[in-house]
């Protein structure tokens, strides 16, 4: 019986999600999120040449036909550029530290999103979680006060030490990285570093939250007090 | 007679104290179920079996002590950072009834001007130098209740929210000693862990004596020495946290007889108030309306459910008497003794519980004082630790 439930149970779960994780979900959208962006740049692409071309040749001088063709061709080339050169958003490390704490999170998750490809498989693994949990801090971070010694932490965190972590990873000559020398293994450290990195996260979103948590539980318990007697 | 003043059968005990917890003792009082035991024990077994294998001399030996000297950091941080918090409420709970305390006063000096046993000239001085008539001396004094009813009506209602901000003391209370209590629980296992390891590093020391006793001596003087250090700070942290604990039970007890009080001195007033109602009808044959009473009457029973049920059966003896009674300004006096005997308990009460408050918040402070700096100690061993994994200034020169 109960394991009919519990299965019935995951069952809906994974319908709900459509049968992926929250990680291969993000993947999707970045993967729709650059499609868009390379889309929107050939739609402008030929909107100008639509009405450069003509314009030129009206206004400033006749092209012909050869101009006509070497239009095209350039048209092709440029739009061949657009598709190939990645799409989304850069950020670099050192804008980090000056971004204002609202935004923090969802720019050091770009950021970090811009290094994943450098950085060995399980860490690339461990960097889109991270996303995911600052992606979950965001709301969080909007009442925060910059001042307050949880938001420097927060700060501290994610715009400072992980940055400095995947920074000097990459510093790290390429033959370098999986053993290292004197039996340090920058691949392993990078791995563990980040493991530290995730689990610091998740204590602070739990930690961001215990107030509201222990205000809400305190609102019922004083309307149990209240109107279901004392005790 | 149904007003006399022992009617109000209301007895408020100031809470005693919480003792002083001995950190010895500390350990224990949070109960953890068998399987955790054994898990915990077996954490710490695989631990050691893992440390009696490697070089004393190897950075993984360090590695590993290095986890002992932290061991339980997080654990007495998270305590500590709610000690703090728990030291603030009693003290706060101290001179916080200020606002209910101011209100009781209030309400007391209203009380006393419409006191009919101050006024003791009621019947005499009915005609003025025996021979005019000056009107009616207790038609006046029932015309004052109407002039005060909006005043007592405004007390009450203030009385009634500092009750509610004493019962959101009490929810607040709760949900800490909730978070306390899990707290307690982390700190009892990793009391248990420390233990346990203490147990087993001296009993492997021992077993590796003769054959490596520099592994041996390694062993005992770093890996059991910060042991044994962590499970003295653990025990530390563990007391003051129970006494914490014990004093929010403390703040909560002092809250629910403050409350009481607090009902019950509404209560009399009200009772008082409606026995002026009813006395004035039959004196006077004056028929007081207290707008503002009656409509308290209904709230004010609604709110004080237990209470208001003792109210309900007073009054109904109130009407029978005043309107029988030959002496009804004796009925009157009685129900205004009610709430002055009332409000000396509550004052009573008050002088008891800020001394047992603030022996609590005394022995508190201390112990919060001491565990500090353990706390103190073991954050300079974490900085002292993170210090020496940095690069060696005397590092050798190629």
């Amino acid at each position: 019986m109960r394991s009919d439930d519990v299965l019935a149970r995951a069952e809906a779960a994974l319908q709900r999600h459509g049968g992926q994780s929250r990680l291969q979900q993000r993947a999707i959208r970045r993967l729709v999120n650059s499609g868009k962006i390379k889309a929107k740049r050939v739609l402008w692409l030929s909107l100008a040449f639509l009405i450069g071309v003509p314009a030129f040749a009206m206004l400033i001088s006749p092209i012909g036909i050869m101009g006509f063709l070497l239009a095209v061709m350039l048209f092709f080339g440029l739009a061949l550029a657009a598709i190939i050169l990645p799409a989304g958003l850069r950020v670099d490390a050192e804008r980090l530290p000056t971004a204002p704490l609202k935004s923090l999170p969802l720019t050091t998750e770009v950021w970090l999103a811009g290094q994943r490809r450098a950085l060995p498989p399980p860490a690339q693994r461990l960097a889109d979680s991270i996303g995911v949990k600052l992606e979950q801090l965001t709301p969080q971070l909007q009442a925060l006060d910059e001042k307050e010694p949880a938001a420097l932490e927060i700060r501290r965190l994610i715009a400072d030490e992980l940055p400095e972590l995947v920074n000097g990873y990459l510093r790290v000559p390429n033959h370098l990285r999986r053993d290292g020398l004197n039996g340090m293994s920058p691949d392993k450290q990078l791995v563990e570093g980040l493991n530290v990195v995730e689990s610091e996260l998740q204590r602070m979103s739990e930690q961001i939250a215990s107030g509201d948590l222990q205000r809400i539980a305190t609102q019922s318990r004083y309307l149990e007090l209240k109107y279901q007697g004392m005790e | 007679m149904a007003t006399t003043v022992e009617d109000t059968g209301l007895t408020l005990t100031a809470p005693d104290p919480v003792p002083v917890v001995a950190p010895a003792k500390a350990a224990g009082l949070v109960p953890i179920d068998d399987a955790k035991k054994s898990a915990l024990e077996e954490k710490a077994e695989a631990f050691v079996a893992e440390l009696v294998v490697l070089d004393a001399n190897s950075p993984e030996f360090g590695k590993k002590v290095d986890q002992l000297v932290n061991m339980g950091r997080r654990e007495i941080a998270d305590a500590a950072g709610q000690s703090n918090r728990f030291l603030d409420r009693p003290v706060r709970a101290m001179d916080q009834d200020s606002t209910v305390g101011a209100n009781l006063a209030e309400l007391r000096r209203t009380i006393e001007d419409l006191d009919p046993g101050k006024k003791d000239d009621l019947f005499t001085r009915k005609k003025l130098f025996g021979i005019i008539p000056y009107g009616s001396k207790l038609r006046d004094y029932f015309d004052s209740y109407k002039s005060s009813q909006g005043h007592i009506a405004s007390i009450l209602s203030h009385l009634a929210s500092g009750k509610d901000e004493l019962l959101k003391d009490n929810a607040a209370i709760d949900v800490e000693r909730q978070t306390l209590w899990a707290a307690m629980g982390r700190l009892e296992q990793m009391i248990l862990v420390s233990k346990a390891l203490d147990a087993k590093l001296e009993t492997s020391a021992a077993d590796i004596e003769i054959n490596d006793p520099a592994k041996a001596k390694a062993i005992r003087e770093t890996a059991l020495f910060y042991t044994r250090q962590r499970t003295q700070d653990l025990l530390t942290q563990m007391a003051v946290t129970v006494q914490g604990y014990l004093a929010l039970d403390l703040v909560k007890k002092n809250n629910v007889e403050l409350i009481k009080g607090v009902d019950r001195a509404s209560t009399t007033t009200v009772s008082a108030l409606r026995t002026a109602v009813t006395v004035a009808q039959a004196l006077v044959g004056q028929k007081l309306v207290l707008d503002q009473i009656t409509a308290l009457n209904t709230t004010t029973a609604n709110i004080i459910d237990s209470t208001g049920e003792m109210l309900k059966n007073q009054t109904a003896r109130i009407h029978e008497q005043a309107a029988s009674s030959t002496i009804p300004v004796e009925t009157l006096q009685r129900a205004f003794q009610n709430i002055y005997l009332t409000m000396d308990q509550i004052d009573t009460f008050k002088a008891k519980a800020l001394i047992s408050m603030k022996t609590t918040v005394d022995t508190l402070g201390d112990e919060v004082e001491k565990s500090k700096g353990y706390i103190a100690r073991a954050e300079g061993q974490a900085q002292a630790a993170i210090e020496a994994s940095a690069p060696n200034p005397f590092a050798p020169v190629e």
